[in-house]
């Protein structure tokens, strides 16, 4: 939890700087006004589009990088099977 | 098998990628070029730069929200029907 406490902390901080930079209460530094109005609008779109892109990339390179491993597959059905049959002996519907 | 997975994984990164480094280059980085450079002909207008996304999004939650409804009245239905 401590975990989730500190990027919910972070992301409040984040998103309280952002709405400010929106209602143009604090000027955004390094950029001229023209740009900062045409970058803040954009902004939370993108940080969507890069999130779904990341996830999307990320379980990409899992599929690539992925080892297949025939003996931990042929051990894992006979231990479903044997699951099945002990639940069924013990009166669980399955499958 | 094994090597289509290695595609569909190879095709989906290269998808992500091609697809953040378009939006950033739309969004973040043409805003500090004037408008006048040829560099805005390769992108459409920038306002699709909000649409498309929450075009996107509205479809997306429409999708995963029709899912959860059709399993939740497929469930009832079948404990009514006990």
């Amino acid at each position: 939890m401590a975990r989730a406490h500190k990027f919910a902390a972070l992301s409040s901080v984040f998103t309280l700087i952002y709405v400010l930079a929106f209602f143009s209460i604090i000027p955004v530094p390094l950029v001229s006004e023209d740009v900062a109005n045409q970058l803040i609008p954009v902004f939370p779109w993108w940080l969507l589009v890069s999130f779904g892109s990341y996830s999307l990339g990320t379980l990409g390179w899992g599929l690539f990088t992925f080892q297949d491993c025939p003996d931990a597959y042929r051990e894992l059905m006979l231990e479903i099977s044997q699951a099945k049959d002990d639940l069924r002996a013990k009166g669980v519907a399955v499958d | 098998q094994t090597s289509s997975d290695k595609a569909v994984g190879a095709l989906a990164l290269l998808v992500a990628a091609i697809v953040f480094i378009y939006y950033t280059l739309w969004a973040i980085i043409l805003p500090f070029f004037p408008p006048t450079h040829s560099i805005h002909d390769y992108f459409p207008e920038r306002e699709w730069a909000v649409r498309i996304p929450a075009l996107i999004l509205v479809v997306g939650l429409a999708a995963v929200g029709s899912f959860v409804g059709s399993v939740l009245i497929k469930e009832g239905r079948k404990r009514r029907a006990k």
